[in-house]
């Protein structure tokens, strides 16, 4: 299943043979067993992941507690900032998108479900920052230059993210795109983030100000939300 | 894996399926009870499925892991009509300050791809990846009343069964309710899923194929003070045509699981 998570969303037996490293034979029989089952989709020119992925995916514990406490928070940003939202969790030195609002007509390179590296984005600064083993496995991975603003000196991040830690809010000036902003607030009580929530758009429309106290009170919303909703 | 892929696979599939069928975690004990595969193997496969991240191990048990969200939002996002919909529905649900749904029919159920809204949404029992018999919804019943006949006495021939006391609950009363969709293009629900919650849908075309549906949710005294009918019909529309001219091969179309079984 893990072939499928490149940007292709069709496979054909012979792309999957060359990702999977197995045989043909072998992959032909698990291809159609699964495709029985709604694993995969059978298309004209190949398989592409069934819906029933997409069932079992949204019932993901680790994912969910945080996505259903903060769906109505995040509707709230969105509807506040007019910005793109978003929930995301760390999961070593990349982001998960867990949930991305789209209010008006910000377009905004992101889709729930996806990955980013974290040391250039304000979500994975934010979450970070409360934890010393997430600021070294950020630190330690590649840090390509995305843009001129990028910071790519592990040093540099270091003392970004004590910033972060101080201020209780991450920003990015345009470090990932050119001319994306983004702010971003951890979702936390007095320990380590569970997750961040940020807004993002295009840097000449943010008003840091607004964004910045709107963000943060999500967050401790989100927060709220999730110590006391239902367990997992 | 020493075993032939063939029977890994059936086990895996049984073993996530136990999963759909309960919330929170679950004891390896439990796993094994409810799949009906040995102790020894379940663990086996427990294990391999931690390391594949699809599982998570927690204190009390195992829960589905966040690979397994990530492959399922491949779906969704890849899914044209997702795509399409995304800011119509968004729209619909501010216009009209209530819950929006976007389903496809799989089988005997409507699947739900999108749900937004209002914090009203929460106290609605759909949710994003989740199934709801199709009779009992307006999404479902708009979905069958535009599927071939031979899918409809599908659907009859394992029974309807009801959801709340009103529910249609006998094929002629399905029927009857097909033949006015068809007529009217849209459906309508009041308490048939839930009691005191009513809901408009309309059906969304790719070409001469409806290949899903857009419905508004909400309380049925504020659903009869602001009729959204126009907004539905026309929010399903709209998708229709970005959905036509987007035209592109990623179309999730058609019956989800036409080639399965073949």
């Amino acid at each position: 299943m893990a072939a499928f998570e490149g940007d292709q969303p069709v496979l054909s037996l012979h792309e999957l043979a060359s990702r999977t490293r197995l045989p043909k034979s072998t992959l032909h029989r698990l291809a159609d067993q699964l495709c029985e089952v709604g694993w995969l989709e059978r298309e004209h020119r190949g398989y592409r992941v069934g819906l029933r992925m997409f069932e079992l995916g949204a019932l993901a514990a680790e994912a969910n507690r945080l996505h259903q406490a903060a769906a109505p928070h995040l509707q709230a940003l969105a509807a506040r900032t007019g910005f793109a939202v978003h929930l995301a969790l760390l999961d070593q030195a990349e982001v998960v998108y867990l949930q991305r609002l789209v209010a008006g007509p910000v377009r905004v390179p992101s889709r729930g479900g996806g990955r980013k590296p974290a040391y250039c984005t304000a979500l994975g600064r934010a979450i970070a920052a409360y934890d010393e083993d997430a600021m070294h496995a950020l630190c330690v991975a590649p840090m390509p230059r995305r843009t001129t603003k990028t910071i790519t000196e592990p040093a540099a991040l270091w003392a970004e993210l004590e910033q972060v830690r101080q201020a209780g809010l991450a920003l990015d000036r345009g470090e990932a795109y050119e001319d994306l902003a983004c702010v971003a607030a951890p979702v936390r009580g007095g320990g380590a983030a569970i997750g961040a929530v940020s807004v993002a758009g295009p840097a000449s429309l943010m008003r840091w100000g607004v964004a910045s106290e709107a963000v943060r009170s999500a967050a401790a919303a989100v927060w709220n939300a999730t110590v006391s909703g239902p367990g997992r | 894996m020493s075993e032939a892929p063939s029977s890994m696979v059936d086990r895996v599939v049984l073993i996530l399926s136990v999963f759909e069928r309960s919330s929170g975690a679950l004891t390896a004990g439990q796993i094994s009870v409810r799949s009906g595969i040995p102790r020894s193997s379940v663990q086996r496969i427990l294990q391999q499925l931690v390391t594949a991240r699809w599982l998570k191990r927690y204190e009390d048990g195992y829960a589905l892991g966040l690979r397994m969200f990530e492959i399922g939002s491949l779906v969704a996002h890849r899914s044209r009509i997702s795509c399409a919909a995304r800011p119509f529905i968004h729209e619909l649900a501010d216009r009209t300050g209530q819950v929006v749904h976007l389903a496809v029919l799989d089988q005997q159920d409507v699947v739900y791809l999108d749900k937004v809204g209002s914090t009203f949404a929460d106290t609605l029992p759909s949710r994003v990846g989740g199934r709801f018999p199709a009779h009992c919804t307006a999404v479902g019943k708009v979905l069958l009343a535009y599927s071939p006949a031979a899918t409809v006495s599908e659907y009859l021939a394992t029974g309807l069964r009801r959801r709340t006391e009103a529910s249609l609950a006998t094929p002629a009363a399905l029927q009857a309710a097909i033949v006015s969709i068809r007529d009217s293009g849209y459906a309508t629900e009041r308490d048939e899923a839930v009691p005191g919650v009513a809901c408009v849908a309309a059906p969304i075309r790719n070409f001469d194929e409806v290949v899903a549906a857009v419905s508004v949710c909400g309380p049925r005294d504020q659903m009869r003070a602001r009729d959204p009918r126009p907004l539905v019909l026309w929010t399903a529309a709209e998708i229709s045509r970005s959905l036509m001219t987007a035209g592109s091969a990623l179309a999730l179309s058609g019956p989800v699981r036409e080639a399965a079984g073949q």
